[in-house]
């Protein structure tokens, strides 16, 4: 049996010849890798009859027909997106699809603290503290409201 | 990424119907006949290719801008036909077994063709049926390889643009490029 190491060094050299075939096929290989290649097909007729079985298929399937879609595609996609998304799908997306939702909250939470703010120093804010200096009504006052 | 492709992009995510349009009419015949060499049925292919156009619709906002457009509309295409094939070949099981129990009494009086008629050596490989035989060898070739040769032989994208594709690299896919072509013309050979 031969050392786990060994089969990795030759599963890697069969990978790279493999690939330097591929390459030689579509005529993209480097020069100095083809002239490698070249004497090792010399050398080894099943190698270069591989390369001929690759070679008739790979001018097989290039030789295939490119088929256009269907004319009607882009309008089956369409019809089905609009019915899937009962027609909300396109369109400017509304202005909370757009905004993460910590920015409206964030937003949200300042112009509430802002209204606050103003209502609290308004003088007629309904928030406003009875203030320590303000002018008081005088005792008879309240004594006027509870004697009829 | 192309400024087109960012400017596109972008209107996509806003759900621009006409940027919908311009990618559908730019890559429908490629992304059709990806999913038809993948599938070998034109009925399949066509629903295939439309719940790409949709997948991408509604996946846009998770598209990161590094590779092109493209790369990424073949990505989902490819995913979506090896799930398409595995249903189908999942569907096939089924149905076979149901038909070889509703058929086992008639089977044992008929007279068996195994694999079905030939066509003619010498008609074999002319005209339209090279096309039939060669799509028959695809169907039939393991489904890694034949995304393999449907990206590189029949669609002619760049081996960089399949490594991107696929996640594989680059020696893993000329290797794998090189068994497919050798698989698929033994293949072929049995059909001459």
């Amino acid at each position: 049996m031969s050392e786990p190491s060994t089969d990795a060094a030759s599963d890697a050299e069969a990978e790279r010849l493999e690939a330097m075939l591929s390459d030689y096929v579509e005529g993209t290989l480097s020069s100095a890798e083809r002239l490698e290649l070249e004497a090792k097909l010399a050398a080894d007729p099943a190698l270069r009859e591989q390369l001929e079985e690759t070679r008739e298929a790979h001018a097989a399937l290039r030789s295939l027909n490119k088929t256009p879609a269907p004319d009607e595609l882009g309008k089956k996609v369409e019809d089905l997106i609009h019915r899937r998304s009962a027609g909300r799908f396109f369109g400017r997306r509304a202005f909370g699809d757009r905004v993460p939702f910590g920015v409206l909250l964030i937003v949200a939470l300042v112009a509430l603290i802002a209204l606050a703010v103003l209502l609290w120093s308004s003088s007629t804010g309904s928030l406003r503290l009875e203030r320590k200096d303000a002018p008081r009504p005088p005792p008879e006052a309240h004594d006027a409201i509870r004697k009829p | 990424m192309s400024t087109g492709d960012r400017q596109l992009v972008r209107r996509l995510r806003d759900r621009d119907e006409q940027a919908f349009r311009e990618l559908v009419a730019e890559h429908r015949d490629r992304v059709f006949n990806l999913t038809l060499r993948m599938l070998g049925n034109r009925a399949e292919a066509e629903d295939v290719a439309q719940e790409v156009f949709i997948t991408v619709f509604k996946t846009i906002d998770t598209f990161r801008e590094e590779a092109k457009l493209s790369t990424w509309l073949y990505r989902v295409a490819v995913n979506q036909c090896k799930n398409r094939i595995k249903y189908l070949a999942r569907r096939h099981d089924r149905d076979r077994d149901q038909l070889d129990d509703s058929n086992e009494a008639a089977a044992s009086s008929a007279i068996a063709v195994p694999g079905g008629p030939l066509p003619r050596p010498d008609r074999a490989l002319e005209g339209a049926q090279v096309e039939v035989v060669l799509q028959e060898a695809i169907n039939t070739l393991d489904e890694d390889h034949r995304v393999l040769v449907v990206l590189r032989d029949i669609e002619d994208l760049s081996i960089e643009e399949i490594c991107a594709i696929t996640g594989l690299p680059d020696g893993t896919v000329k290797s794998r490029l090189h068994r497919a072509r050798l698989a698929l013309r033994k293949k072929v050979a049995r059909h001459l």
